[in-house]
């Protein structure tokens, strides 16, 4: 038997207990679905960092300490201590785990489904079977593979035409200590926004404690026609965690997708967000703050692919890195030989404050068409000396005069969350991790 | 209140305050007026705490004590207020969030009660208006996109909401019309009293018309080279700095010096 082979036992074990435990559940495709994407991850194994989209975020660590999924309804998403303050504001809540006591929130109907994926599944409605496993390619991507072949459970909505919800979707990720440890989770996510419809969703993955543990999460979204979509996604997993997600969207025509991806905690944290622009006037918006302390490693991955013409797409990735951590930046964009009158403008800015940290930021534009507007930047700068005296000269200690420069450069991110207790709760406890 | 003395400062390794003496009570107006170079802005900044500058030699007293040996933020809290030739824009702080913990920093260091948000706000309104500072840039982030003329109404009103004893105003003249000159001075004359003094750095004349000083000195080559009344400035008005320079008795090293842009 192979080392690899060996490596991947317990996960073999986990999946063939997990099919045991849902067999049934979503019908023949979705077991189907489960061991094909399996069988891709034997196939492929953890990548290393040879692999030109690992060169600096190892999975080594991961790989070693072997995390097993709980054999438990849910397993593949068990736990929850939710470190997001998510008091104060109005909202369809949908906990993981389940609790069981918000069975649906007043979200099942004919042109709505707010809920648990297991759930609907179970129903199998179209729009599932249409689109689950379908978005997420898990060919050349193992963990996506891995996170396929445990899809159990997570979040699912779905809006028909012309469907607005007026308060957000909050889908709680989140571990507790006395459970999250040597633990690895997969929750799923499919959002389903039919045409012209338009929804907020709020995605919080957190934990806390020293524990080893994993989140492996992969959320996929379509928007139809005219669809709008604003979605936060935050992540402050526990001190010792993995945390290890994609998002993937697909944008039909004049659809918008406007995006703000907040990363830190965990030891290492790595978030992938890819949309396909598949239809003439899409709007895309990325927008990303990545804070790390300690020895924290933090890697964001973009890639906007723009496939029709008359498209747009914005993106503002900002990062915090102060003792001895590592954050790595690639932004690809890409732009098809159809997609005439792409205009593209992707930034990065990162504000180091000491002197171990260390960013990789790489921009990676790959433009087949010839009538495109298309622009980078990369910043990679300490605090301004003139404004930490200015500040000083007004009375402000070292320490309170960096803090407020530092909340000012996140605030061109953070100050993107519209809903007021979240984005205090957020800048608050996020920064926290700093250590300044 | 302040006394400065033989103070030599130099910025990397060019020396720039060549031992200057100065001597500011309370209740007191200073102008101090010299050419481009002169070593004024870097005059204020050393009082301030600036520590991109090094002082070589001299003392600064200030109320008693020594002045040098403070940070900059202890200096504030003490009641020393520096206004910017050049305020700085900090995109992405609010300017209300800065001011109130600006203000507070101070009452703490007094073992005064903070401001809560509402005593602020009505008490921000009313200095405001003195200087004629629309509440709009409160909302603003500090100083960013601000005009020349906003950012030193800006800078007049952090002061009068700080409420220093010793305010060193660097060239708050500078890029001012008629119209915002005398709203700033008139914010200025507000805060003159018994207990306070106020140092201008200027290039001009021009503000000293409507904020009228005790005492107005001529910097040149880093050091004072002359003081007198109020009719020094008008003097300096007619006759240009030339003369300073001539009677000033430079040799040629200084010369060289302020060449290469002191």
């Amino acid at each position: 038997m192979s080392q690899a082979a060996s490596e991947h036992q317990g996960y073999l074990e986990d999946f063939e207990k997990l099919n045991a435990r849902v067999s049934g559940n979503g019908g023949g495709w979705a077991g189907e679905l489960r061991r094909r994407a399996m069988e891709r991850f034997r196939h492929l194994g953890f990548p290393s960092t040879r692999h030109e989209e690992w060169k600096y975020t190892s999975l080594e660590p991961l790989r070693k300490a072997c995390l097993r999924t709980p054999d438990v309804s849910g397993g593949a998403v068990a736990w929850r201590c939710d470190r997001f303050d998510s008091e104060g504001w109005d909202r369809h809540a949908l906990t993981f785990p389940w609790d069981g006591a918000n069975a649906s929130p007043d979200g099942d109907g004919d042109d709505l489904f707010i809920g648990r994926l297991a759930t609907a599944m179970e129903g199998r409605p179209p729009w599932v079977e249409a689109h689950l496993g379908r978005h997420a390619d898990y060919d050349d991507h193992a963990l996506r593979a891995l996170n396929t072949a445990f899809l159990e459970d997570g979040g699912a909505v779905w809006l028909g035409p012309g469907r607005v919800l007026e308060r957000p979707v909050h889908m709680a990720f989140a571990a507790v200590p006395e459970h999250a440890s040597g633990g690895i989770v997969h929750p799923r996510t499919l959002v389903v926004a039919g045409a012209g419809s338009r929804l907020t969703l709020v995605e919080t993955y957190s934990g806390s404690g020293e524990g080893v543990y994993c989140t492996n999460a992969v959320t996929e979204i379509v928007l139809e026609d005219d669809a709008e979509l604003d979605h936060y996604r935050l992540v402050r997993e526990g001190g010792g965690a993995f945390h290890l997600g994609t998002v993937q969207v697909h944008q039909a025509r004049n659809s918008r997708y406007r995006s703000l991806s907040v990363t830190s905690g965990g030891s290492m944290t790595r978030v992938e967000i890819n949309a396909l622009l598949d239809g003439e006037g899409a709007d895309c918006l990325l927008q990303g703050l990545y804070v790390a302390g300690g020895t924290q490693h933090v890697d964001n991955r973009t890639a906007i692919e723009h496939a029709r013409p008359h498209a747009t797409s914005r993106e503002l990735y900002k990062g915090v890195l102060s003792g001895r951590s590592r954050a790595v930046f690639n932004g690809k964009i890409v732009v098809r030989k159809e997609a005439q009158k792409t205009d593209a403008q992707q930034s990065n800015k990162n504000l180091m404050l000491s002197r171990d940290a260390e960013i990789d930021s790489k921009p990676q534009l790959e433009i087949l068409a010839d009538d495109v507007r298309c622009s980078h930047g990369t910043t990679i700068g300490q605090l301004e000396e003139d404004e930490l005296f200015y500040l000083r000269s007004r009375g402000l200690n070292e320490g309170l005069a960096k803090e407020l420069l530092v909340h000012g450069f996140a605030g061109e991110v953070l100050d993107g969350i519209a809903i007021e207790p979240l984005r205090e709760g957020v800048e608050n406890g996020v920064l926290s991790e700093l250590g300044i | 209140m302040l006394e400065v003395r033989n103070l030599h400062a130099r910025v990397e390794g060019k020396e720039i305050l060549r031992g200057i003496d100065l001597t500011v009570a309370a209740g007191e107006v200073h102008a101090i007026m010299g050419p481009n170079g002169s070593g004024k802005s870097t005059l204020a900044q050393v009082l301030a705490g600036r520590d991109t500058y090094e002082v070589t030699a001299g003392e600064v007293r200030y109320q008693g004590q020594d002045l040098l040996d403070m940070a900059p933020e202890l200096r504030a809290v003490e009641g020393v207020f520096l206004g910017f030739q050049y305020p700085v824009e900090i995109p992405g702080l609010n300017s209300l969030y800065f001011l109130r913990a600006a203000v507070n920093a101070g009452r703490a260091h007094r073992g005064e009660e903070e401001l809560d948000a509402m005593d602020f706000m009505a008490l921000a309104k009313e200095r405001m208006q003195a200087v004629e500072m629309g509440e709009d840039l409160l909302r603003r982030p500090v100083n960013a996109g601000f005009s020349g003329g906003e950012k030193k109404r800006a800078e007049i009103f952090q002061m009068t909401m700080l409420e220093p004893t010793l305010a060193i105003l660097d060239e708050t003249d500078s890029g001012l019309d008629i119209d915002a000159l005398k709203v700033v001075a008139q914010g200025i004359n507000l805060f003159r009293g018994p207990e306070r003094a106020i140092i201008l750095v200027t290039h001009y004349q021009r503000l000293l018309n409507y904020v009228v000083p005790d005492v107005v000195h001529v910097i040149h080559n880093g050091r004072l080279v002359k003081s007198g009344g109020k009719e020094l400035a008008r003097e300096l008005e007619d006759t240009g700095y030339s003369w300073v320079e001539e009677s000033a008795g430079e040799e040629p090293a200084a010369a060289a010096d302020r060449s290469q842009g002191a």
